[in-house]
């Protein structure tokens, strides 16, 4: 609990940055263009519909003033050029870390820019069905209803847990446990008639999915697609 | 696929180029003047919304994507040619080119290309560790495999039907090739307001250095995520941000600009003849700190501290749901459940680990059979590990009644010495 504590914490001030900074960085550009920056009245009103201009405007206006001080025409240019290399180290050293996954772009080799285990597994899944019926981990969907619309989910919960029933409720919760009871799984795929099911491999479920009906027909480090056995 | 992404980009900033010279003639209209990259920025804003309007109109009606991108092709075609004869009719130049004078500052705009291509970089290469970025592509992705418009996100409809009429699936044609025209398009739109709202030359570089900053900064909030240049470039929100916002933006201050200012009859009189008193008064009126500048100060103050509140509210929230979803994991990893029957009598322990191994200690006799595999069946699947207190019916038969039934299969079965454990106490 602790441990979770800490990781909220940790990325507090992330969401934080991200929830609040454009509202409170809006006002303040507002303010500071009222009051800094010899701005028209009338420009201000068309400044509403312009949120990321307004604040650069802002603070273009904020790092002039204060230059301004003491100003001399050689410390200004001086200062641009040390101010542009350190926006640009900020960038490429904090946000840009934050941005884009190292670890996903190592895996990534095909050109659709999602986990290249998923693509794979969606391709296995529509060279042997047209129409599959699939039952996926929490937040896969998406990347499958992103390759083909021919996937039926068993659940879609791009709009979050809130908006599902209770049987789709009691299978996507035992989904996200470290050690799922693929008994329930199981029976609630075969009850919806669900063809195939997508697996993480970072699960370790006391007995397989292959112990109630299902067979592994595809595999790699990051997931294991199962299919249903038809008995004629 | 390079191909097509060039001809993309091409084909976008011509037809942007001179669909924009209706921007020329406007701004004409407006008594002022139109540069050429706010053309671009005008004439791709209306080429955009024009794809939107004519495919989301096309998905109420139940056309087909093909049939809607011919009639918006035609209606772009036409829209662009007659722009031509248009301008020249105003005595428009077609192609206003002026070498632009070069300031030490300007060096800045350098760092601002870079950062540019940091993010289209970023773009080409990297794939996101958000999948609530791919948000909308299944629209484009419906449209594209059933060649179908049904009523949904607008860019996403206009997306798809591209996409299908090139034959690029959805994701491979927002990634390879919308990426390169679309993000300078809008840092375009974006640098035009900056040119209005900054008369200053100096200033512009360093306000369009932030904004490809804040561009970066939308990804650390999953609310902002939809609006964010760098991930969302191909979705409605950014369009909306960056594109059609900042063109009606310019549109809007130069009109407002244009109506003359009026200035009442009865301040015209006073001013003639100003008291000491009424100067004074004046003074007030313009010193940095007075009534109204207060006001605006302690608004923005308390719009400061409710968008806190509302941000350490919705925060507290996620704290306090993280640790009711811990507590409930702890209590489905590692617990400890207490098999009493009808009798009363504890008869045993059921232990699930951390590592998920399940184990029980006793059972008693056949005739708690039933009642142990109803308490099983609440609780786990199988058992790993049992413990008995001996070899005979009492102490076993539960055990051997499921085990024969085939409702559970212990891995290993240990069995209790009852007198070696008495020995011991």
């Amino acid at each position: 609990m602790i441990k979770e504590l800490i990781w909220q914490i940790h990325n507090g001030h992330r969401e934080l940055v991200g929830d609040g900074a454009i509202l409170v960085l809006f006002v303040a550009s507002l303010t500071a263009l009222l009051f800094l920056i010899p701005v028209k009245t009338k420009k201000i009103i068309p400044l509403f519909l312009s949120v990321p201009a307004t604040i650069g405007c802002a603070i273009a206006g904020f790092i002039k003033a204060v230059l301004d001080i003491r100003y001399s025409s050689k410390l200004y240019k001086a200062l641009s050029v040390l101010l542009a290399a350190a926006l640009v180290i900020l960038v490429c050293t904090v946000s840009g870390r934050m941005v884009f996954s190292s670890d996903l772009a190592g895996k990534n080799e095909n050109d659709l820019h999602m986990p290249a285990g998923i693509v794979a597994a969606g391709e296995e899944i529509l060279a042997q069905s047209s129409d599959p019926k699939v039952l996926t981990m929490p937040g896969w969907g998406l990347y499958l209803k992103s390759l083909s619309s021919s996937f039926t989910l068993m659940y879609d919960d791009e709009n979050g847990a809130s908006s599902l029933d209770g049987d789709q409720m009691r299978v996507y919760e035992e989904l996200l446990k470290d050690s799922p009871s693929m008994k329930k799984i199981a029976a609630f795929a075969h009850a919806e008639d669900c063809g195939y099911v997508v697996l993480s491999k970072d699960m370790w479920p006391e007995r397989p999915i292959t112990s109630y009906g299902y067979e592994l027909i595809y595999e790699d480090d990051s997931c294991g697609v199962y299919r249903e056995v038809m008995t004629p | 696929m390079i191909l097509k992404a060039m001809t993309v980009f091409a084909v976008f900033f011509l037809a942007s180029y001179f669909t924009g010279l209706w921007a020329d003639i406007i701004m004409l209209r407006l008594r002022s003047e139109c540069t050429v990259l706010y053309r671009i920025s005008f004439g791709g804003c209306v080429l955009i919304a024009l794809g939107m309007i004519v495919c989301f109109a096309g998905s109420l009606f139940g056309a087909s994507s093909t049939v809607c991108i011919c009639i918006y092709a035609v209606i772009a075609a036409a829209l662009t040619v007659a722009a031509v004869p248009a301008a020249c009719k105003r005595k428009i130049s077609l192609f206003p080119f002026v070498m632009p004078r070069f300031h030490v500052y300007d060096s800045l705009y350098l760092a601002v290309i870079l950062l540019i291509s940091v993010q289209i970089a970023g773009v080409f290469g990297y794939s996101f560790d958000n999948a609530g970025v791919l948000r909308g592509i299944p629209e484009a992705v419906k449209v594209f495999d059933s060649g179908v418009l049904a009523p949904a996100d607008p860019m996403m409809l206009f997306t798809g039907s591209l996409s299908r009429i090139m034959n690029v699936h959805p994701l491979r044609f927002v990634h390879g090739c919308l990426a390169v025209p679309l993000i300078l398009f809008y840092y375009l739109c974006t640098f035009e307001v900056i040119r209005v709202i900054l008369p200053s030359d100096e200033r512009r570089p360093v306000a369009l250095l932030t904004v490809t900053l804040l561009a970066m900064w939308g990804y650390q909030s999953d609310f902002l995520l939809g609006a964010a240049l760098l991930l969302k470039w191909y979705g409605i929100w950014v369009f909306v941000l960056f594109g059609l916002a900042n063109v009606s933006a310019v549109i809007l201050i130069r009109y407002l600009e244009m109506i003359p200012e009026t200035v009442p009859v009865r301040d015209i009189e006073e001013t003639e003849d100003e008291d000491p008193d009424q100067e004074e008064w004046d003074m007030k009126k313009h010193r940095i700190v007075n009534a109204r500048n207060l006001a605006i100060a302690l608004g923005v103050l308390a719009a400061c501290l409710a968008a806190s509140v509302f941000i350490l509210n919705g925060k507290i929230n996620r704290l306090y749901a993280a640790t009711v979803n811990l507590q409930t994991d702890i209590n489905s990893r590692c617990s400890i459940y207490e098999f009493i029957p009808e009798s009363g009598q504890t008869e045993g322990y059921l232990i699930t680990g951390s590592d998920g191994t399940v184990t029980f200690i006793g059972g008693g006799s056949s005739k708690n059979s039933g009642l142990l595999e109803t308490f099983l069946d609440e609780h786990v699947n199988n058992i790993n590990i049992w413990y008995i207190y001996g070899e005979d019916e009492e102490s076993s038969g539960a055990m051997r009644a499921l085990i024969h039934s085939g409702r559970v299969d212990p891995e290993k079965i240990y069995v209790i010495d009852r007198e070696d454990v008495t020995g011991i106490r």
